[in-house]
């Protein structure tokens, strides 16, 4: 064994510039002002709390598109920059579900792979707060195993025709695209051959969208139909088959972010309040327990997000935060319960309870969304050689 | 890193790699001084990455993280960064520094000071390397100051940790130092628990390193077990709990000379690492089977040095009760406010 040798991830601690830390100030008093009546049991929908008037006003003040270039009307700020805008929307609560997909993906997938005519049909609207997008990647028969997907887009006389059926497309009932991924050829040799990406007009005929409550009643996701539906021949993005590589990109931007440890912020908030300025020992001791797992989890993502602004690839230490981040958030509201033991009701006249009730039920998406547990640890096995 | 760093990264990785030998480890654990070993630390000018006062401070604690981290890799058995904390405390407190191991200690006891001496007594508990150190560096909980003294005034009972790492006890009467003022117990316990933090951090890499290796190697079921995905899971969480674990021992060094932050970083860092060690230690043991619980195999250096280290200068609920307090005092519109400062 070389104890000299590398590890095969690097992380290194990242300070954040002046100019982000000012811009941190702003969006402080921003939220402080916008979100003053927001119920606490809607901050802690997070990223998934959907109100476009909400979005439409952070798009006024520019906190959308942030790193675009400004001729699609972004604000050509640095990656970190936008880190310090985005942990300051999650830690708040702030109801970002609207923009949050086009934002954070779809807009920097076209501003990668997307033509002229497409970005600047889109990008301004997402940079205004009101364009927005959803994902389509997962089917009925298509999880986690992705390259399986089944939705076929054939070529017709005037442009494509697309049958089958998308499903837990986030915020598609709401949304005005959505970026899929459809099988235009065979992949014979290989499955993930054969892939093209879609910029799809959810408004389109032969597009149904069917709303799928989840286990707490709030309808987020959705299961979008395609029943025979034309698409326009310039709807492609990027390059006819090369669906797969442009996916993997994508979803490299939807792992990195502070959203995979800061889904229970509002509860860990709540819980600082419960256990008043002069907890019992093991009170104490379970929040310095989380708060240590917090600020490490912080340098970790604050790394990334460094590489990422450096134009590194660090796909390996983005799936490493995701992993660590999911158990951290999910592990919040298992404390909460064990700490205070509360029976928790969304109707409760406590904020503590609405907040643990609802983040409870919703837990276990943490380690589902955006690539489950198990593939993000068989990335990060192979990332250490071991496959 | 900086091209220092890099410089002191391969220039350790080589010393160490020369001088601690698993055969100098088994020597260690029975109570003999790696003199070989020390000596080419002092020459090499390892002992004063914090005390060099030509070196920005920001670049003195990057260069001693980085030392200590491959010190922690390669398990070093001697008192390395209690010597080079002590060197920086003398050295910014304009006291002589001596030669040789100086070891460090909370004191239960008190210390007064006349003029240009100290005076100490109480005693102090599991010392490390007391025995083959010249010098301790001692201060009482509340004390205002701490005191350099040498060892041989005091009275020595040998003890060790669980991994054969010597832990000795001092007793003082009314005994005489060299004053260090400014410095409490409370900061000498931070320094240890800092320097406890990035070895663990090494550590934790060594084991990590050391079972992905094991994993691609040993042979069942006709494969190596590193292709079974009961094994690749288990690995992954290791590799978090080691990249978590390191950054937080990083945060830690880089505040160690800002008072007011270096409190809640070392705080951050000990209970992190010390999580870490006791996740790693398990999963290490699980993967290497029956053969990783043997004194044959090699294993067992980092997971016992992990299971005394994190219960050295504080364990994580002693650090994090201190974080815990902070937070709730605070109350909780401050609690993000203070994470992001």
């Amino acid at each position: 064994m070389d104890l000299a040798q590398p590890l095969p991830f690097q992380f290194q601690l990242a300070t954040l510039p002046p100019e982000a830390e000012r811009l941190r100030g702003e969006v402080r008093a921003f939220l402080a002002d916008e979100l003053a009546s927001l119920a606490p049991e809607l901050k802690a929908q997070s990223w998934s709390g959907f109100n476009p008037d909400f979005s439409r006003k952070l798009g006024a003040r520019g906190f959308i598109g942030l790193t675009w270039p400004k001729a699609y009307g972004g604000h050509e700020r640095s990656a970190l920059e936008r880190y310090v805008v985005i942990e300051e929307l999650l830690a708040a609560g702030a109801p970002v579900a609207a923009h949050w997909v086009a934002d954070r993906q779809s807009g920097p997938l076209l501003l990668k792979f997307g033509t002229e005519e497409q970005r600047r049909r889109v990008l301004p609207g997402i940079a205004k707060g009101e364009t927005y997008f959803s994902i389509g990647m997962s089917e009925p028969d298509t999880g986690s195993d992705l390259a399986s997907v089944r939705t076929r887009a054939t070529r017709s006389n005037d442009g494509w025709r697309v049958r089958g059926t998308k499903l837990w497309s986030s915020g598609a009932h709401r949304s005005h695209y959505m970026i899929a991924l459809f099988r235009t050829g065979d992949g014979v040799d290989q499955r993930q051959m054969g892939l093209t990406q879609f910029l799809v007009d959810l408004k389109g005929p032969g597009i149904h969208v069917r709303p799928i409550a989840d286990l707490t009643g709030h309808e987020h996701f959705n299961e979008v139909v395609f029943d025979d539906a034309p698409l326009p021949l310039d709807a492609v993005i990027g390059a006819e088959g090369q669906g797969w590589a442009q996916v993997t990109a994508e979803l490299a931007y939807e792992r990195s972010g502070p959203e995979r440890f800061l889904s229970s912020m509002m509860l860990l908030k709540h819980l600082v309040a419960a256990a008043g300025a002069s907890p019992s020992e093991r009170i104490a001791i379970a929040i310095g327990r989380l708060t240590a797992r917090l600020h490490a989890l912080r340098q970790l993502s604050l790394s990334v997000a460094t590489q990422l602004q450096r134009g590194a690839n660090p796909a390996l230490e983005a799936a490493l935060v995701k992993d660590v981040g999911a158990v951290f958030e999910q592990d919040i509201p298992e404390i909460a319960h064990d700490l205070f033991g509360l029976e928790t009701s969304l109707a409760s006249d406590d904020p503590l309870k609405r907040v643990q009730a609802y983040l409870t039920q919703v837990a276990p998406s943490f380690s589902l969304r955006g690539g489950t547990r198990e593939i993000l640890r068989g990335i990060i096995a192979r990332g250490l050689g071991l496959r | 890193m900086s091209e220092t760093a890099n410089l002191i990264h391969d220039a350790a990785h080589r010393l160490f790699a020369q001088h601690v030998t698993i055969d100098v480890l088994n020597a260690a654990e029975k109570g003999e001084w790696a003199e070989a070993l020390w000596d080419a630390v002092e020459e090499a000018g390892f002992l004063d990455t914090l005390a060099d006062a030509d070196t920005p401070p920001v670049e003195r604690s990057a260069n001693t993280a980085v030392l200590l981290r491959a010190a922690g890799r390669h398990l070093v058995p001697i008192p390395l960064g209690e010597t080079i904390v002590a060197r920086a405390i003398l050295a910014a407190g304009k006291v002589k520094v001596p030669l040789g191991p100086i070891s460090f200690a909370v004191l239960d006891g008190h210390t007064h000071t006349h003029g240009d001496h100290a005076h100490l007594k109480g005693r102090a508990l599991r010392v490390a390397y007391a025995r083959h150190s010249a010098n301790v560096l001692v201060s009482a909980q509340d004390s205002e100051e701490a005191v350099l003294i040498a060892i041989r005034r005091g009275k020595l009972s040998e003890g060790a940790n669980v991994a054969g790492e010597p832990r000795d006890e001092l007793v003082f009467g009314d005994t005489a130092g060299a004053t260090v003022p400014g410095v409490s117990g409370g900061d000498l316990l931070a320094y240890g628990a800092a320097v406890r933090a990035a070895l663990m951090a090494g550590a934790l890499e060594r084991i990590l390193m050391q079972t992905v290796e094991y994993a691609r190697t040993r042979v069942q079921f006709g494969k190596p077990i590193a292709s079974f995905q009961a094994i690749q899971q288990q690995l992954a969480v290791l590799a978090g709990h080691t990249a978590a674990a390191g950054m937080a021992a990083d945060a830690a060094l880089a505040d160690i000379e800002e008072g007011a932050r270096r409190e809640r970083s070392v705080a951050i860092a000990k209970v992190r690492t010390g999580e870490a060690a006791g996740a790693a230690a398990s999963i290490a043991h699980q993967v290497h089977g029956a053969i990783g619980i043997t004194k044959e195999h090699s294993l067992h250096f980092a997971t016992r040095r992990l299971y005394s280290w994190r219960a050295e200068f504080g364990s994580e609920s002693f650090w994090a009760e201190k974080l815990g307090r902070a937070a709730c005092s605070a109350g909780a519109d401050a609690y993000w406010p203070s994470v992001t400062q």
